[in-house]
């Protein structure tokens, strides 16, 4: 078989979240074509997906050897180095692909950011505003991002807000029809969530299935401190975690509710269910579920972590009808500026991060959605706010772990210290590989001026959950 | 100046089949892929030409939007309904891009002329603003007797910067490989595949089955999801067909 062919057939195995026989279809094909590095990037590009970050950077390292004048190659090592916590490998590794191709913003913020990591602002700052001088590109908004986030630790918010502003102007001319996207998709998150109602939900719940073991879906925003609470939920020996694996977004909500021709037709066909239906839907889930976690949950309580699970919860308790529901609040405007600062990939659900009108909008959107939900939802569910969590921990987790009917684990307050088997893929890994700290806390005041004419839409929002 | 290779007769041509095989390859082994790409796909066989060393740049609108299959190309419809890439166009850049048929005993190919377009030959994949490229999988070709071939590719958005890239070597007993990419430049982003001739007779080299998609989202919120799949939904839908 070519190793082309072997290749297409293991993505097509990964489609099915067969991954270690994908994986193994794709180190044959590296075998097959040794001066080819595609099979081991695609390999290592899959395992960084699964949070198998040393088995990615191992085949990383093999394909940088077959090929060690691609400096793209030497740039992505460096960052899942730096993932890793091997950061003067990593640094080396970015310097090296940055004299290699000393024109490339993605080399020159991956640098940085290493850099920033270590402690060294101010250099990281003056390497990429060298850079921004020095090589003019299309793609300095990656450079004037990383630029924005140092000049935030140094102080200098009114420079960080400039180079954010930098950034998302020269995003935004490609990125604005991803923003017409998420208005549609938000119209319909916030149609279907409001077309059920207490009496469609606990006819959901009555539905007889077979019993799967404990689970709760830890819903929110993104950047409202969920990866924060999933880590330190991950600590406890009695629980394992999802980490944004996008399972049920990607394999029922697209179609099912976001691709449907109206919301009522999305009601119907998952209204109509039958239980037959929904089996053969939670079969699918627990097994992809267990492909990516590398292990079956067993009597563990498994937490679905999803910070965009909010607007979609309607589908996941049809889907999930006995799990309980955390949902991590913190102050909206602290929300929104952590989200405004936050390098994400760009698609509709995220492009709300263009500007900051749009991210006010997208956090009043899941605010509203969970008002709607709280006053619905059968379901046991509790809210956890990140400034208790961050200054009182103990506090917080223990009303927590109440709802979740877990005994109480002293090595969740010690989260950052704990070694895990995947790492943390979402962008906000390096937050939550530290101790707790406030300093996030009132941090939109930083940045008051440019947040207030935006926030209309929080305002009545910000007082029905005590932040006003 | 010689322009492509001289023709050897009329050998059996087995490029439809070598092509429906590489198809199902890339579909999964068991089909699997079928079900599980969610894209609108199109596959440039190359198989409507009828005649040698035209320049395929003028032939007008060669590849781009397409929407239905010909005998040129095949197309794939995507869970949307949208079929083939009728947002994408495709422009052969330059010249030294050629027309050719029964390509030592493969079938028709897209040459790549290298004494034509010089050492660098390109194409350009530009999707509508609303809509992202896709490149699953291409084949380069060498015919026989063109000495050891070298060539260089690279995939290069022009936002997401080089995509891909690997270094082809061939013996002078020619032959084909296949190259799975399944590599997605962002909404709007223009791909462009590079081929640079190292080493080997210039117009001994060819492009064949060139397979893309067009995709509504280059990307996911997280890092963990890779393509909308939705294979739980089909799980779900085939169990009340089966009622």
């Amino acid at each position: 078989m070519l190793a082309a062919e072997a290749l297409a057939s293991g993505d097509a195995l990964w489609a099915d979240y067969r991954f270690d026989e994908a994986l193994r279809v794709f180190e044959s094909a590296a075998r097959q074509e040794p001066d080819n590095p595609a099979p081991l990037l695609l390999a290592a590009k899959r395992l960084f997906a699964l949070g198998r970050f040393e088995e990615s950077a191992r085949l990383e390292g093999q394909a940088l050897e077959r090929r060690p004048e691609d400096s793209n190659t030497r740039r992505m090592l460096a960052e899942l180095l730096d993932r890793q916590g091997q950061r003067e490998r990593a640094e080396r590794l970015a310097r090296e692909a940055l004299r290699q191709s000393p024109q490339d913003a993605r080399a020159a913020r991956a640098l940085a950011h290493i850099v920033r990591g270590a402690g060294r602002t101010a250099e990281a700052a003056e390497l990429l505003r060298r850079q921004v001088a020095d090589h003019p590109s299309r793609e300095n908004w990656r450079v004037n991002h990383e630029l924005a986030l140092c000049l935030d630790r140094l102080g200098d918010y009114a420079g960080a807000m400039a180079a954010l502003l930098a950034a998302k102007a020269e995003l935004y001319c490609f990125a604005r029809p991803l923003l017409n996207q998420w208005h549609q998709r938000a119209r319909r998150r916030e149609e279907f969530a409001r077309a059920l109602d207490g009496t469609v939900l606990r006819r959901w719940r009555e539905v007889q299935l077979r019993p799967v073991g404990l689970i709760a879906i830890l819903a929110g925003h993104p950047r409202s401190g969920t990866t924060l609470l999933e880590q330190m939920l991950a600590a406890h020996p009695g629980v394992v975690t999802t980490d944004e694996t996008a399972i049920l977004r990607s394999q029922f909500i697209e179609p099912m509710v976001l691709a449907a021709g109206s919301t009522a037709e999305a009601f119907q066909e998952i209204n109509g269910f039958d239980t037959d239906q929904l089996e053969a839907g939670r079969e699918f889930y627990f097994r992809a579920t267990q492909a990516h976690l590398g292990e079956a949950p067993d009597e563990r309580l498994l937490i679905e972590k999803d910070p965009l699970a909010t607007c979609d919860l309607g589908f996941m308790l049809r889907l999930l009808p006995e799990a309980r529901v955390i949902f991590p609040l913190r102050d909206p405007r602290d929300v929104c500026v952590s989200f405004f600062f936050t390098l994400v990939p760009l698609n509709p659900d995220s492009a709300p991060a263009l500007d900051l009108a749009h991210t006010c909008a997208a956090a009043a959107l899941s605010l509203r959605v969970w008002q709607h939900w709280r006053k619905v939802i059968p379901q046991p569910w509790v809210e956890v706010r990140y400034e208790r969590l961050v200054r009182d921990a103990r506090e917080e987790l223990g009303r927590l772990t109440q709802l979740l009917q877990l005994p109480w684990e002293e090595r969740m307050l010690a989260a950052h210290e704990q070694r895990r088997a995947r790492g943390v893929r979402t962008p906000t890994y390096s937050d939550v590989a530290q101790p707790l700290y406030t300093r996030a806390i009132g941090r939109w005041r930083h940045y008051a001026r440019w947040l207030e004419p935006h926030l209309g839409p929080l305002a009545p929002l910000l007082k029905e959950f005590g932040y006003d | 100046m010689k322009r492509g290779k001289m023709k050897r007769g009329r050998p059996v041509s087995q490029a439809n089949g070598f092509s429906q095989i590489f198809k199902f390859a890339a579909y999964g082994t068991l089909g699997l892929g079928a079900a599980g790409n969610s894209s609108a796909e199109t596959a440039i066989t190359f198989e409507g030409f009828t005649t040698d060393n035209l320049e395929i740049s003028g032939i007008p609108g060669y590849g781009d939007n397409v929407s239905s299959a010909s005998a040129d190309w095949s197309v794939r419809a995507g869970l949307r309904g949208v079929v083939g890439t009728p947002d994408i166009a495709v422009d052969w850049l330059g010249t030294g891009w050629h027309t050719y048929t029964s390509w030592d005993g493969r079938g028709n190919v897209g040459q790549l002329d290298f004494n034509a377009g010089g050492p660098l030959i390109s194409l350009a994949f530009t999707p509508s603003a609303a809509s992202a490229v896709r490149l699953v999988l291409f084949e380069l070709d060498e015919w026989a007797g063109g000495g050891p071939g070298s060539i260089d590719w690279t995939l290069v958005g022009s936002l997401s910067g080089q995509m891909a890239g690997a270094n082809w070597t061939m013996t002078d007993a020619g032959g084909r490989s296949g190259f799975f990419i399944g590599q997605s430049g962002q909404l709007g982003e223009t791909l462009t595949l590079n081929f640079m001739l190292n080493t080997g007779a210039p117009s001994y080299f060819a492009l064949d089955n060139l397979t893309f998609d067009q995709v509504p989202e280059p990307s996911t919120w997280a890092l963990g999801a890779l393509g909308a799949a939705a294979l739980g939904a089909a799980a779900m839908r085939r169990r009340r067909r089966a009622h």
